[in-house]
């Protein structure tokens, strides 16, 4: 039907013996006035002379910049999570075919995993950063959006390596437990971001570490409610994680839109 | 030397090369401005336009087409161009009498007819949709592919091959017409 279909201007290309081809097209190159162009090649001379070539870091210069400046303290806790989550994984595969008990472990565990990871972005939120910001050139998007991506990846691994071990048995599919994982992950990262948004700096690491644990504690609730994981109440653990993911969104485009405001969150 | 190469000593301070880029592709953005505003005039500004953004912006370009990148500069400036001007298309001006003297004087006459075919070309691709005379000047001008040109401006593969389909036979139609007036 489709091939059927013809053009109404078919008939009249086929026989114009002005068909346009590329080369026919190219000899209808007419001659430029070399006055003209001399004046705007001059223009842009200018221009060129004027310019300052500035360096402009690429995406990985700046990630390394920001690797430079992570303390130390920081990289000893991911290591020392990432070794804690191996220990975790070959304890599971050990203990047998327990899997709720597994779950709910790994689900405590990435959630306390990822609101540590969390916490180096608190201190860009710190009093007088803006003005830093300002001082020094510094790009405090870009920053809190490389630190998220570095979170981001630790606790992909960490999800990978549990899911590696005891995701997807007989009880529970792996989908399924990616779902029971992620949820509690989800909301409690969401919690745990907007609060160190009131937190700010280092002064204030007992609240910023009280704030962590509140929201890591939520992620127990399966310990409370034993039905949690029933199969009759899958459509919730969607509907949460679904619910969760747009908030977790929503919260990162809050804290952008607040840097982007600057006074309300890092002027005082 | 290549455009890569170009691009790396720019970035690393030796602006001396922009001349050089400037050099290279200032007829093809001015064929294009020319064929797509149809005034040979405003073409000269809108070419001088697009080398002077690149050169506003050269440090935060990454390389992938230079050509195309400045192809879309051009474009861009086209399309506000032509959005200014509104629904007042202007015609190409016909090859002044100067012009057309000169080559006469030269008896060059495969010049002349050179001149002649590309005002006539000019006057049909005016007629054509703003979108089809760009999306055809690309293809049979500069030489893109249709999913290069897609990629240039945003729109679909399939949406860029009908218009350079539907372009080309308006194109023909045109053509013949001026052609049978002539």
């Amino acid at each position: 039907m489709k091939n059927n279909k013809k053009s109404k201007y078919s008939k009249y290309s086929k026989y114009s013996k002005y068909a346009p081809p590329k080369e026919r097209l190219s000899e209808w190159k007419f001659p430029i006035d070399e006055k003209k162009k001399a004046e705007g090649m001059a223009a842009i001379h200018r221009e060129i002379t004027a310019k300052k070539i500035r360096h402009y870091p690429t995406f990985l210069e700046n990630v390394w910049i920001q690797v430079k400046f992570q303390p130390m303290t920081h990289w000893i806790a991911e290591g020392g999570l990432l070794l804690s989550a191996m220990a975790l994984m070959l304890w599971l595969t050990r203990i047998g075919n327990r899997e709720y008990g597994k779950l709910m472990i790994c689900s405590v565990f990435i959630v306390f995993a990822g609101n540590i990871a969390l916490s180096s972005i608190g201190r860009l939120f710190s009093w007088h950063m803006a003005e830093l910001e300002q001082t020094l050139y510094l790009d405090l998007k870009q920053m809190v959006c490389i630190r998220m991506l570095e979170a981001g990846l630790f606790d992909l691994a960490v999800i990978g390596l549990f899911m590696s071990a005891a995701g997807g048995s007989d009880q529970i599919e792996a989908g399924m437990y990616l779902i029971y994982m992620l949820v509690p992950f989800l909301w409690s990262d969401t919690l745990y971001l907007h609060m160190i948004g009131y937190f700010r700096n280092a002064a204030y690491g007992l609240k910023s570490f009280a704030a962590g644990m509140v929201c890591g504690i939520l992620a127990c609730f399966p310990l409370i409610w034993e039905e949690a994981y029933a199969f009759s109440h899958r459509p919730i653990w969607f509907f949460m994680a679904a619910a969760g993911m747009v908030l977790f969104i929503c919260e990162i485009r809050r804290i952008l839109g607040k840097i982007e405001g600057g006074d309300s969150v890092c002027l005082n | 030397m290549e455009d890569k190469e170009l691009i790396r000593r720019i970035q690393n301070g030796q602006k001396e090369y922009l001349n050089e880029i400037a050099e290279k592709y200032y007829d093809d953005i001015y064929y294009f401005c020319c064929y797509q505003t149809g005034s040979r005039e405003d073409a000269y500004d809108l070419t001088q336009e697009t080398f002077l953004r690149f050169i506003r912006y050269v440090e935060k370009y990454r390389y992938r087409n230079l050509k195309g990148y400045l192809l879309t500069i051009a474009m861009n400036l086209c399309r506000e161009y032509m959005r200014e001007r509104g629904e007042v298309r202007q015609r190409l001006e016909t090859a002044d009498n100067q012009d057309l003297d000169t080559l006469e004087d030269r008896k060059s006459r495969e010049t002349m007819n050179r001149a002649e075919n590309s005002v006539l070309l000019s006057e049909a691709l005016m007629r054509l949709t703003d979108i089809q005379r760009e999306a055809l000047i690309l293809h049979y001008l500069c030489g893109y592919k249709n999913r290069e040109i897609a990629r240039m401006t945003g729109a679909g593969y399939r949406a860029v091959k009908s218009r350079v389909r539907q372009g080309i036979e308006k194109l023909s139609i045109h053509l013949d017409e001026q052609d049978f007036r002539s």
